[in-house]
C-alpha cells in the first residue's frame, strides 16, 4: 500500500490549479434549456483549447491520456476550484458514448463523432430508460427494424436529460423481432434532428427542464450508426456503465468533500454551533464519511480491478451521503429554506440529490448487487 | 505512485496470522459459560505484537499498516482486549527506553491487561487524585502486572497495585473486568502522540474485523435459512440489511487503510483522518452488529448464536479511550484537511 505523488506529479497539481483559478467562471451555469448548452459549451471549449478536455480519453482519440494519479489530482483541483458541476450536457458525450465510440466503434464513427464531443461541437443524450423499463433496463421495447441499409425505430424513451438540446442520442433499442431481455439489442447513434423524433421536456421536483421524453415515430437511422454488432447493443451498453463507475464519477465525489467543508465552516462561526446540537453530530459525522469517501474513491481507483465489485458500494454511499449533507444544509438554513433559490444553490442542489438514489440504477437496485454479487446471497423471484 | 492493494508480503501475514487464528482462537472457543485467560503465546512466537517495533530493538520494523491488517483478523476473532494493550506497551517500553520492561513484554515474562478510565478528568499526566475511588476497569487482568490505560487525554502504562482490584459482573461474559484504582498515570502519553494515535487505529482495526465477522456471519445464515419456501437471503428486507453491512465495512476499511497510511507516512492532516476512521469503526460496527441479530431472528436472541458476542465486544470497543459524544466532537472541532492527496 503506496501513496504518494512524484515531483512531476506535483509540478501538474500546480498547472491544473493555476490554469482553474484563472478560468473558472465566474457566474453559475443556468440549469435547463439553450443557456446551460450554451455555458457548458463555452466551458468545454475553454479546457479544449488549453488542453484540458478529455483528461481520462487516449491521447490516439485526443484526449491528454493521464494516469489515474492524475486524473485524481485534475478532479481534486476542479472540486476545490468549485469549478461547474460536471454533471452538465457534456456529460453523456464525455463520460458515456465517447468512451463506447472509442471502446466498439467504426474507425469512421470515431473520426467523425470523437473530436466533436471533446470540443463540444455536438452534445449528446442518453436513451435507455423506456416508461416501462426503468430497473429493469432489459425489457425495453423500442423498435429498430431493419429496412434496406436503415433501421426504422418506434417507441419511446424517458428521463433523458438534455434531449431537447441534444445533436445525438446513444439509443439502446430491440433490434430483433421476438427477441427477449438482454438479447437483440442495438446501441445506435441516433441524430436528435431526424424527421419522426419528438421531444417533450418533463419539469422536474426542482423546477428545472434537463430531462424530457422521446417519441420515435418511424425514425430511419442508418444501419452504418449501429456501435458494435447489431443485436449485440447490451455488451456495448455495459462498456459504458463500466467506465462510469471507474472515473466518471470521481470529481462529483471528490465534490462533497468540499461542500461538507463549506456547511462546517459555517456552522463553526455561528455563536451556538456546538456539539450540544444535533446539527453538530450530523456534521461530524459527515465529514468524517465524506474522508471515507474520498478514501474508497481512491480505493476503487487503485486496487487490482478485480479484487471486488465495489463500483455499486461508493456509488450508493456517494449518493445517500450527497443527500445527508444537502440535509443538513436545509437544516443550517431553518426557515429560509423555503426561498427556492439560495445564492449558493443549496436549496436546488438538495432537491436534484433525490435523483441520485434513482437515476442509473436505483438505490434499491444496487443493494440487490450488492447483495448478489459481492456477498452472493440468492436472487429474489422473478428476477 | 499509488497503489493501494496489499503487498505479497502484507498478503503473506494476513494469511499465515489466519490460519493461527483458525487453530489457536475459533471463535467457538467463546461459546463456554466460563471463558479461560487468552493465551497471547503463539500470536507472541510468531511476531504479532513487534511487527511495528524498529529491527534494532528485536521488531520486524514493519509499520502502523501491517499493525492495522494483523488487529483487523484479531477483531475478526475476537481476541482479548489485552492484545491491544500488549502492542502498545511494547511500543511504549522501547520508547522509554526501558529495556528490562520490554524484554519481558517481549518473552512474555511481564503481563499486560488494557484499562480504561471511567472518568475523564482531573487524571491527567502526574496528578494524584482520588485515590480511593475505584476509577478503572481493567479487562482479563490476572492480579498482578501492568494495565495499559486508556482515556480521552492520551494512554499510560502503570504498574497495578496487587490485590486492589474488584471482579465486577460483566455484559461481555468472554472478558475478565474488574474495577481498580489508580491515583496517577505514569509513563503518560498524550492524545497527540503516535502512540496513543496507534491506540486508536488498533481499536478501530479489531472494530473492522468484527464488523466483517457481523456481515459474514449474517450473510452466510441468510443463504441458509429458509422461509416460505427459499432462503431469506433472496427477501429484499433481508438482503438489503446484508448489503448495509456490506458497505460499512467497505466505507470503514477503505478509510482505515487511508487513516494507517497517512500515519506510516507522517501526514500533517493524520489525526483527524484516524479520528474519522475511529469514529466510523464504532458507529458502523455496532449498527452492523445489531443488524446481524435482527437477520438471525429468534436464535440471534439467543445465547447459542455467535452474533451477541460481537455485539458485546464492539459495544466495549465502543467506549474505549473515549465516548460518542468525544469523538463527534474531536471530528467537528478537527483542524480542515485539505481535500487533496499530497497536501
Amino acid at each position: 500500500m503506496q501513496f504518494s505523488l512524484s515531483d512531476d506529479d506535483l509540478a501538474f497539481r500546480k498547472s491544473a490549479r493555476e490554469w482553474l483559478t484563472a478560468n473558472v467562471p465566474s457566474h453559475s451555469a443556468p440549469h435547463s434549456g439553450k443557456p446551460s448548452r450554451e455555458y457548458a459549451v463555452a466551458w468545454l471549449r475553454k479546457r479544449h483549447e488549453a488542453g484540458w478536455s478529455g483528461i481520462s480519453w487516449p491521447a490516439e482519440f485526443g484526449g491528454r491520456g493521464l494516469s489515474f494519479e492524475r486524473q485524481v489530482i485534475w478532479h481534486e483541483e476542479y472540486a476545490r476550484a468549485k469549478a461547474p458541476s460536471p454533471q452538465d450536457p457534456t456529460f453523456v458525450g464525455l463520460n458515456h458514448a465517447g468512451p463506447t465510440v472509442m471502446e466498439c466503434g467504426t474507425s469512421e464513427q470515431k473520426e467523425f463523432h470523437l473530436p466533436r464531443i471533446l470540443s463540444g461541437q455536438s452534445i449528446w443524450c442518453q436513451g435507455f430508460s423506456e416508461p416501462g423499463s426503468g430497473s429493469d433496463l432489459a425489457s425495453l421495447r423500442t423498435v429498430g427494424l431493419v429496412d434496406g441499409d436503415h433501421l426504422v425505430v418506434n417507441g419511446q424513451k424517458i428521463w433523458t436529460s438534455y434531449a431537447d438540446i441534444a445533436d445525438y442520442q446513444e439509443l439502446l433499442i430491440r433490434t430483433e423481432p421476438g427477441s427477449q431481455r438482454h438479447k437483440g439489442l442495438s446501441w445506435v447513434i441516433c441524430d436528435m434532428r431526424l424527421p419522426g423524433i419528438t421531444v417533450r421536456p418533463i419539469r422536474n421536483m426542482a423546477g428545472a427542464t434537463h430531462f424530457a421524453e422521446v417519441f420515435y415515430d418511424n425514425v430511419r437511422i442508418p444501419l452504418a450508426n449501429v456501435v458494435g454488432p447489431l443485436h449485440d447493443g447490451w455488451r456495448v451498453a455495459m462498456t459504458t456503465l463500466t467506465f462510469e463507475r471507474r472515473t466518471a464519477a470521481m470529481a462529483l465525489q471528490l465534490t462533497m468533500a468540499e461542500k461538507i467543508e463549506d456547511l462546517a465552516r459555517h456552522y463553526l462561526s455561528i455563536p451556538a454551533g456546538s456539539m450540544a446540537s444535533a446539527i453538530g453530530r450530523d456534521i461530524a459525522m459527515a465529514r468524517a464519511e465524506a474522508a471515507a469517501l474520498r478514501a474508497l474513491t481512491y480505493r476503487t481507483l487503485f486496487r487490482d480491478p478485480s479484487t471486488a465489485f465495489d463500483g455499486s458500494i461508493v456509488r450508493l454511499f456517494f449518493a445517500e451521503l450527497s443527500q445527508r449533507i444537502y440535509g443538513i444544509a436545509m437544516d443550517l438554513l431553518g426557515p429560509r429554506n423555503a426561498e427556492a433559490i439560495q445564492k449558493d444553490e443549496w436549496v436546488y442542489g438538495y432537491l436534484e440529490a433525490f435523483s441520485e438514489t434513482i437515476a442509473g440504477g436505483t438505490s434499491e437496485i444496487q443493494r440487490n448487487i450488492i447483495g448478489e454479487r459481492i456477498l452472493g446471497l440468492p436472487r429474489g423471484a422473478g428476477r | 505512485m499509488i497503489d493501494l492493494n496489499k503487498t505479497v508480503e502484507q498478503n503473506q501475514i494476513v494469511d499465515s496470522v489466519r490460519l493461527l487464528l483458525a487453530a489457536n482462537h475459533p471463535v467457538a472457543r467463546l461459546r463456554q459459560e466460563h471463558v479461560d485467560q487468552e493465551d497471547l503465546g503463539p500470536l507472541r512466537e510468531f511476531g504479532a505484537f513487534t511487527m511495528s517495533l524498529p529491527e534494532g530493538a528485536g521488531g520486524a520494523g514493519l509499520s502502523v499498516v501491517e499493525d492495522c491488517l494483523l488487529h483487523r483478523e484479531l477483531g475478526r476473532h475476537l481476541l482479548s482486549p489485552s492484545a491491544i494493550a500488549l502492542t502498545l506497551a511494547i511500543r511504549l517500553a522501547n520508547e522509554i527506553g526501558d529495556t528490562e520492561l520490554l524484554d519481558g513484554l517481549v518473552a512474555g515474562r511481564r503481563k499486560v491487561c488494557l484499562g480504561n478510565l471511567l472518568v475523564a478528568r482531573p487524571y491527567l499526566a502526574g496528578e494524584d487524585g482520588h485515590r480511593d475511588s475505584a476509577n478503572v476497569h481493567l479487562y482479563d487482568a490476572d492480579g498482578k502486572g501492568l494495565g495499559l490505560i486508556l482515556c480521552i487525554d492520551g494512554i499510560a502504562l502503570v504498574d497495578l497495585p496487587a490485590g486492589t482490584d474488584a471482579e465486577v459482573a460483566a455484559a461481555d461474559h468472554t472478558i475478565r473486568l474488574t474495577r481498580s484504582s489508580i491515583g496517577t498515570l505514569p509513563r503518560f502519553r498524550n492524545a497527540a502522540s503516535p502512540i496513543a494515535r496507534l491506540a486508536k487505529l488498533l481499536i478501530s482495526a479489531q472494530l473492522l474485523g468484527i464488523c466483517e465477522a457481523a456481515r459474514d456471519l449474517a450473510s452466510e445464515y441468510a443463504k441458509v435459512r429458509t422461509q416460505f419456501g427459499q432462503p431469506i437471503g433472496s427477501f429484499q428486507a433481508i438482503k438489503h440489511r446484508c448489503a448495509n453491512m456490506a458497505i460499512n465495512a467497505e466505507v470503514l476499511s477503505a478509510q482505515l487503510d487511508f487513516a494507517a497510511i497517512a500515519e506510516r507516512d507522517g501526514w500533517e492532516d493524520a489525526g483527524a483522518q484516524i479520528d474519522a476512521a475511529w469514529l466510523l469503526a464504532c458507529r458502523y460496527t455496532i449498527d452492523t452488529c445489531r443488524s446481524a441479530i435482527q437477520v438471525h431472528g429468534g436464535i440471534g436472541f439467543s445465547a447459542e448464536c455467535d452474533a451477541h458476542l460481537h455485539l458485546l465486544r464492539a459495544q466495549l470497543f465502543e467506549n474505549l479511550g473515549g465516548t460518542a459524544a468525544d469523538r463527534l466532537q474531536r471530528v467537528l472541532e478537527e483542524k480542515f484537511w485539505p481535500a487533496t492527496m499530497d497536501a
